[in-house]
């Protein structure tokens, strides 16, 4: 078990990192615009 | 209810139960018991990761705060995806490289006994009274449905949650979690279609959500910054990343959960799993109730949505008084539908000046209609003195039991069902992991054989289970039950991750320094709690922040401990 460990799909850990941050990024954008349009 | 839903509930309840036992009838040895064999893949860890924190008070409560509050309460869990990051980064390989069976393990090797005793405690008190009332809410749901008494309801279902938690243990747990889950977001899905399908067939799926964003129900996002207001973008990002990352990287009923990975891969994927799906998936629970909300604006809601409670206080004095009350409300709503009605067909003509009229009538009517129940209410507790009169908790079970149709009835109780014993027998499962390994085992002069160990862990499965139905026979204090989980956790988390934070990132400081700190931490956020109005998710940040900034200042006036001088 060594946290080296390659994952799976990408090439890097960094790489998962940044899509969970970057859909957490778009999912604000997303709800923000919901919020101003519908309101 | 009637034949169809109880075959529906209890053929779904008795499967998961004795799939469960029967899956894991094996588990002889500790790590096979409380870490499941090390054997779980990465999605299998997502889903029990997901099924342990969305207990029954979730899917009961999260609706009804939709309803009354619009889906503002989303930003709650913009935190957690940061805090499946940090989580992956730092403490996963920690947590593996150590081998161990319980999160406070680490603090020993790290500080010393008395920090990871003390770590271990005010863990089994937050859980501990989150087990309550994770029991509480389902055994509500029973009691009102059957006119049992909640003390009955709430011994069946605790049993039930026992017998296959201490047949198998973790491994247990995360197996059954697989089905619960696949029945919950099932259940909840068709409970949204079906609300949408019972609207009037000239009021649209496009109708419905700009009806909901008129009365104010999609207010997603909060820009602004206020301390005192529990949710919005701020409290979200920053003090609920501390509430999650003290949750999923320092609660035992969660670590357990990746522990049990096959790999650290494995564990990392799971969390991250959980970040990408976590918010969607409130996001869905809150929008089901928006259109609860959308469908009452259409059809006639109960004036009290605890018919139980209500048909008790129509058997006292003040009967005559709810019946005028609810005169007055019929009348109203009739008043209502036809603002309603001119709102729908404001939108269709697409005339913005129409539109905000109307849903400024429907507004008027709706704050008329607030003030009758909250008389309903007042002569309700009048009624029956200590009565629990806040009906939030129920909007979405009446909505279920009057409008869906048979079958659709048991598959949602089956929902509340499987929710409330997938987290309790997560949070059973941690509670006697943690007890057994950290304070019994670690307080025996005498190394005793795994099989005692093995053999004490059940037992304190049953004391917890005990504990728990005990508590949760004694919580209908809680005036919303999803704020009252979260409130208990807040008061806590801070304290416990200003611990795990110091010990990761703080190398100088040391375990005298750190366990006053926490002590004085954990003092100052209860003192907020009874004397101030300051926002509970912000208990997180403060407790954390007393910990790491004291435990700094206390090591430079205090020595080392003798474990660290050596």
């Amino acid at each position: 078990m060594q946290s080296e460990e390659k994952p799976p799909v990408f090439n890097s850990w960094r790489q998962w990192y940044w899509l969970v941050l970057g859909a957490l990024a778009v999912q604000m954008v997303l709800y923000y615009w919901l919020t101003r349009t519908l309101a | 209810m009637n034949y169809l839903d109880w075959l529906v509930l209890g053929g779904t309840v008795a499967f998961i139960v004795l799939y469960g036992v029967w899956r894991t009838r094996g588990a002889k040895t500790m790590e096979g018991y409380l870490k499941g064999d090390n054997s779980m893949k990465w999605w299998m860890i997502g889903v029990s990761i997901m099924a342990t924190q969305a207990s029954a008070v979730t899917f009961l409560s999260t609706p009804g705060q939709a309803i009354e509050d619009g889906m503002r309460f989303l930003q709650f869990y913009f935190g957690l995806p940061l805090a499946m990051v940090i989580i992956s980064v730092t403490m996963v390989p920690i947590y593996y490289r150590l081998k161990v069976f319980t999160a406070y393990e680490y603090l020993e090797t790290r500080f010393d006994l008395k920090t990871r005793w003390l770590a271990a405690i005010l863990f089994l008190l937050l859980r501990g009274l989150s087990a309550g009332i994770t029991l509480f809410a389902p055994s509500l749901i029973l009691s009102t449905l059957m006119g049992w008494p909640v003390p009955f309801t709430t011994l069946l279902i605790g049993s039930l949650v026992v017998i296959y938690v201490v047949t198998g243990g973790s491994k247990a747990v995360s197996i059954t979690q697989r089905q619960q889950m696949t029945v919950i977001m099932s259940g909840m899905i068709l409970a949204g279609i079906l609300a949408f399908n019972l609207l009037p067939d000239n009021v649209s799926f496009g109708d419905s959500v700009k009806i909901a964003g008129k009365m104010g129900k999609l207010n997603l996002v909060d820009l602004r910054f206020n301390l005192s207001d529990r949710y919005n973008i701020w409290s979200g990002l920053i003090a609920g990343t501390f509430l999650f990352l003290s949750y999923f990287g320092t609660d035992q009923s969660q670590v357990a959960r990746y522990l049990g990975g096959s790999s650290v891969a494995e564990s990392r994927l799971g969390l991250l799993f959980n970040g990408l799906l976590k918010i969607p998936m409130q996001f869905i629970i809150l929008f089901i109730g928006v259109m609860v909300y959308v469908f009452y604006l259409f059809t006639q809601p109960p004036v009290f949505h605890n018919g139980v409670l209500k048909d008790r206080a129509m058997k006292t004095e003040q009967a005559a008084t709810l019946q005028s009350l609810e005169s007055e409300y019929n009348a109203l709503y009739a008043q209502k539908r036809e603002a309603v009605d001119k709102l729908v067909n404001a939108i269709h003509e697409g005339d913005e000046s129409a539109v905000n009229a109307s849903r400024d009538q429907v507004k008027e009517w709706q704050g008329k209609e607030v003030e009758i129940r909250d008389s309903v209410k007042a002569t309700i507790a009048r009624a029956i003195p200590r009565a629990k009169t806040q009906d939030r908790d129920y909007i979405f079970l009446n909505f279920v039991l009057s409008s869906l149709p048979h079958g659709i009835i048991g598959l949602l109780m089956a929902v509340m069902f499987s929710a409330a014993m997938s987290s309790m027998a997560g949070e059973l499962s941690a509670l006697a992991t943690t007890t057994c390994m950290d304070i019994y085992k670690r307080s025996n002069r005498v190394e005793k054989a795994p099989e005692h160990y093995l053999k004490a862990s059940r037992w304190f499965t049953v004391l917890w289970a005990v504990l728990a139905m005990i508590f949760a026979m004694l919580a209908t204090f809680a005036e919303n039950l999803i704020q009252f989980v979260n409130i208990v956790g807040s008061l806590f988390y801070g304290t416990i991750l200003g611990i795990f934070l110091a010990a990761f990132y703080v190398k100088r400081v040391h375990g005298h320094a750190v366990f006053w700190a926490a002590i004085v931490a954990e003092g100052i956020v209860l003192y907020c709690y009874a004397a101030t109005d300051i926002a509970y998710l912000l208990y997180n940040l403060i407790g954390c922040g007393v910990v790491i900034g004291l435990s700094i200042l206390l090591q430079v006036v205090m020595p080392a401990t003798p474990a660290l001088k050596k």
